[in-house]
């Protein structure tokens, strides 16, 4: 286990923290994914404009104050050429998802083992749990899905009704009241989703292959520790989206139109506040996991000892009461139900 | 008595009487003008019509039941016995011409997939007659005469026994029923506002020697004759009201509603609107023929943008009465209709509905203050200019156009009229140029509304390519020039019905060009497209078969060449730089597809611009107007790094999941 968990006195906000800024390196390997998918996307883009516009002096109005219509004529005359940009651009994304799945395995990997984040480290164990995650995500659409739709066509159905009385402030004030709803409950699949990674990585550390059955383990872990977990885990999406409005509206207000490495520089900076954010987050949910009380483990039949076992022993009050019985019946309950 | 003394006498007496009458005449009309500030009140409109209608408007039900009496008066020079009127709010029904083509081409407005129930409206007549003639009830028929569409209910005609001889007025009485749809292109209601427009039976205008009475389509809008409204309108005692007009009384009816009387002459339709939650802003604008109260009706839910409103439309008119002509009417009222409804940026005789929204800020005049100056437009490009909607739309949608662009350059900024935030900007008048562009050439500005190829390029072509037109004809006949034809034409033509040839004609009389013909026929008539291009901007050693020494100076022979890429010709000026400061411009008639120029100089080409005025708004593409010899990225690294920070942020958004 990462020492760094160890002390059971730190919140899960705080020991994602600890976490995360111990593994620095994580976010180097993360933001250089997203700046593989930025150059992908964004290279052949500046080919195309920079053949219309690097010898045009109309290209002014796109370089100083920026004229809007000059921007929408420019996409509109892409032509042909503006469904392969499109194309690539999606495909880039896509291929972001594919590295982000291995990506996020790798992390949970660190911050579980504690192991040095060199690349290497993170792209194997990534490789390794790679499919898990991907039917972790199944799973994910298969249980969300439905919750987070009935959510969306209840608010549909409330603000339609609403709609009839309300106007102005007082209705966009309902909207996003509801909307504020339905972000918090997403918010809860995601943290819970979050815990089932981290959890799927340290049973994997054992030689556990569950997928499908950590799911419901990691919701009681939620719920034993929710308060901490769901407002810690709040509370870093809201610095996160704070660092990142901030950066957009400096980049908006302050730089100069014509200063395109200034702008370059801000706009990665509001890109690797959310990354940072997320990464923080998937520290906390490895920190619900390793930080759990030992009866909730033992109870919950997942996390088997061999974990709990590598904690340094310079926090011997720290160590789980392990039951060895409890611990060997966890263990047959792998052999009869592998997944 | 002396025969003489006699026939002194009666001449005298003749003339007192004359006299008397004419005074007494002078002081009836003075009264008469109510709604007007005509001097001597007279009419400042050839009265065709009369209409006088009694309405009960149920808030709750949306409906409305009414009395309408209408005077028709012959003045067409020949007998009429078949007489033609809109029932506008039959459009409001999936079996309806309007309905299918929205369905086919997409609308202004109205959904294209399907038909919401409560989107279904309609207007009943229960009877009709007219003095002399009986009960004509029986008479009615529905008529299609655009597209013989036997379902399409929003044209019903009687026909007379016997004509009605020229010069004579036919006296009409109806009663009616209206059911309001639920907010559908600019009518209807939305929560408890109720918008009354096009609500009532409306008779066509005989024009050019035949009725003119269309259907409703999914892309027109109107066209009727002046005359006379006094309307009146009982509604629940918590509603204000905005009517067409002014209001001449209110009298309380002891149930819980009010009567509301409204009179309005010399225009040529009337409309209203209610709501419980109107606040009213009044201010007053003095130009030369008096007083005009603008009366606005402002939501509660956008009380902080009452001012706003009350501003632009202010000085709007100022720009109006200084470059077109003088607003005769005693008042104007704009309406702020709910938001979320389609009522909004509607023009109707001396009533407007504009539009916002509570967050709306002032660095986007885009929103408010485009629509209201764009409506407030109308009141002289349709509601005193009173062309033909259904056939020429080009002549109010497309003229509004235009002097909404100039409007809103004067009051906001050339660059910045429509978008004018820290970091971006745009101009009214290139959002005008983006809607032409972006479907350019599949209609002519002469299309009748309905046979656009879709609603698109009605938009476009109608209100874009109308005002990229006449700004580019600026160029050709210059800025003071085209707004003086603008007040001519609006001087001749106020009051009356013209055709698009009037509005061209004036402008080839008062530029004093005879050769606008070609343009006309390209940029008014045709499809063609116009795109200039530099294909060739480029220096060499005039001995350019030897190598140069180290620190040559010169001479360089220049190489600038120009394509016509489109089919539109127009004459072009291209502007030629050189390393040493000095530039040079070539006029070009644009008649070949291309043409060469060649300079020998002791500097070498910098960049060659055409159009370096920026003139020609009808050119397709800005962007190969100029050739500059020095590479920038600057543009292109920037749009590039737009394009990165969004695919990350993308990229990130899909992988949240993950
Ligand atoms: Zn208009």
């Amino acid at each position: 286990m990462n020492r760094l968990l160890a002390n059971r006195n730190y919140s899960p906000f705080r020991a994602g923290l600890r976490l995360a800024l111990a593994n620095k390196r994580l976010l180097l390997w993360v933001y250089l994914a997203t700046l593989a998918v930025g150059l992908a996307a964004a290279l052949p883009f500046h080919a195309r404009m920079a053949s219309v516009l690097d010898h045009s002096l109309a290209a002014q109005s796109i370089a100083g104050r920026f004229d809007v219509s000059s921007y929408v004529l420019l996409m509109m005359n892409l032509g042909k050429h503006g469904t392969s940009l499109y194309m690539q651009a999606f495909a880039a994304i896509l291929g972001y998802c594919v590295v982000s799945n291995i990506l996020a395995a790798g992390i949970y990997y660190v911050f579980a083992t504690g192991e040095v984040p060199r690349l290497a480290v993170v792209v194997r164990s990534g490789i390794e749990y790679f499919w898990r995650f991907f039917r972790l995500l199944l799973f994910v659409l298969i249980l969300a899905g439905p919750v987070l739709a009935i959510l969306a066509a209840l608010r549909r159905l409330l603000l339609k009704h609403a709609d009839n009385i309300y106007v102005g402030r007082q209705f966009f004030f309902i909207s996003l009241a509801t909307f504020a709803v339905f972000a918090l409950v997403a918010l809860f699949f995601r943290l819970w989703f979050d815990i089932a990674e981290a959890s799927v990585v340290q049973l994997g550390l054992d030689g556990n292959r569950r997928v499908r059955r950590v799911l419901f383990p990691s919701m009681r872990l939620l719920r034993k520790q929710f308060a901490p977990a769901y407002f810690g885990y709040f509370s870093i999406g809201c610095i996160g989206w704070a660092v990142f409005f901030f950066l957009t509206w400096l980049w908006m207000a302050a730089v100069p139109p014509h200063a395109v490495l200034l702008a370059w520089i801000v706009g990665q900076l509001a890109t690797l506040s959310l990354l940072a954010a997320r990464i923080w987050e998937r520290g906390l949910a490895t920190a619900v996991v390793a930080l759990a009380e030992p009866e909730t483990v033992a109870h919950t039949a997942v996390f088997t000892a061999p974990v709990w076992q590598t904690i340094p022993a310079e926090t011997p009050s720290t160590l789980p009461a392990s039951n060895p019985q409890e611990t060997a019946s966890s263990e047959q309950d792998n052999t009869r139900s592998p997944e | 008595m002396f025969r003489a003394q006699r026939i002194s006498v009666v001449f005298f007496l003749g003339l007192l009487l004359c006299l008397t009458r004419s005074l007494a005449v002078a002081q009836v009309a003075a009264q008469t003008a109510i709604a007007t500030n005509a001097p001597a009140g007279q009419p400042l409109s050839q009265r065709v019509v009369a209409y006088t209608i009694d309405a009960k408007v149920d808030t709750q039900k949306k409906t409305v039941d009414a009395t309408e009496t209408l005077d028709y008066k012959n003045l067409t020079g020949q007998p009429l016995d078949t007489f033609p009127f809109h029932l506008y709010l039959n459009a409001f029904r999936p079996q309806s011409t309007f309905a299918y083509e929205t369905h086919l081409g997409g609308g202004i407005r109205g959904s294209a997939h399907d038909y919401p129930k409560d989107e279904i409206g309609g207007i009943t007549i229960n009877q009709i007659s007219a003095d002399g003639y009986g009960d004509l009830t029986q008479q009615m028929q529905f008529t299609a005469p655009d597209d013989g569409n036997r379902n399409d209910h929003t044209v019903m005609q009687v026909h007379l026994a016997k004509p009605l001889a020229p010069g004579e007025t036919i006296h009409f009485h109806l009663t009616f029923h209206d059911k309001f749809p639920l907010s559908v292109a600019r009518n209807g209601y939305k929560r408890d506002f109720v918008m009354g427009g096009q609500w009532f039976p409306k008779i066509g205008v005989f024009w050019h020697g035949a009725w003119n009475c269309h259907q409703y389509h999914a892309t027109t809008e109107f066209f009727s004759d002046f005359g006379t409204f006094d309307v009146k309108l009982t509604v629940p005692n918590r509603y204000t009201v905005g009517a067409s007009g002014v209001q001449v009384g209110e009298q309380k009816n002891g149930n819980g509603t009010k009567t509301l009387h409204f009179y309005g002459e010399d225009i040529h339709d009337f409309a209203w609107a209610a709501s419980p939650h109107f606040i009213v802003v009044d201010e007053n604008f003095q130009n030369s023929m008096g007083t005009v109260k603008l009366h606005g009706l402002v939501l509660q839910a956008h009380a902080n943008q009452a001012k706003r409103y009350l501003s632009v439309l202010k000085r709007t008119m100022q720009k109006f009465d200084e470059w077109y002509g003088v607003f005769p009417y005693k008042q104007m009222t704009l309406i702020d209709p709910e938001p979320g409804s389609e009522m909004f940026g509607m023009e109707y005789p001396t009533l407007i509905t504009a539009g916002t929204s509570w967050w709306a800020p002032q660095s986007l005049p885009i929103g408010l203050e485009t629509t209201t100056e764009h409506e407030f437009g109308h009141q002289y490009w349709y509601g005193m200019v009173a062309t033909n909607e259904f056939e020429e739309a080009w002549l109010d949608e497309g003229i509004n156009s235009y002097t909404e662009a100039k409007v809103m350059a004067a009051l906001y900024g050339k660059q910045t009229s429509a978008i004018d935030l820290h970091t971006d900007r745009m101009s009214d008048l290139e959002t005008q140029r983006l809607g032409y562009l972006s479907i350019p050439d599949y209609d002519p500005l002469t299309r009748w509304a309905w046979k656009f190829y879709n609603a698109n390029s009605y938009g476009a072509i109608t209100y874009g390519k109308t005002a990229t037109a006449l700004t580019t004809l600026e160029a050709v006949v210059g800025e003071p020039t085209m707004q003086k034809a603008l007040h001519v034409y609006f001087e001749r033509y106020k009051f009356k019905h013209p055709t698009g040839t009037d509005f061209l004609n004036t402008i080839s009389e008062v530029s004093g060009r005879n050769d606008l013909g070609p343009y006309f026929q390209d940029a008014v008539y045709g499809t063609k497209m116009l795109d200039y291009a530099v294909v060739d901007a480029a220096s060499e050693p005039v001995e350019w078969w030897k190598s140069p020494p180290k620190h040559y100076k010169g001479p360089w022979r220049t190489v600038v060449a120009m394509h016509r890429k489109g089919d539109f010709v127009f004459p072009v000026t291209l502007e030629v730089r050189f390393s040493d400061g000095s530039k040079t411009r070539e006029h070009w008639d644009g008649a070949d597809r291309w043409i060469r120029y060649t300079y020998v100089k002791n500097a070498k080409v910098v960049s060659a611009e055409i159009d370096p005025d920026h003139k020609i708004l009808l050119d397709s593409n800005y962007f190969n107007n100029s050739y500059v010899v020095a590479a920038n990225g600057t543009a292109s690294w920037k749009l590039a790094n737009y394009w990165m920070f969004v695919e990350q942020f993308m990229a990130q958004f899909a992988s949240w999941l993950i």
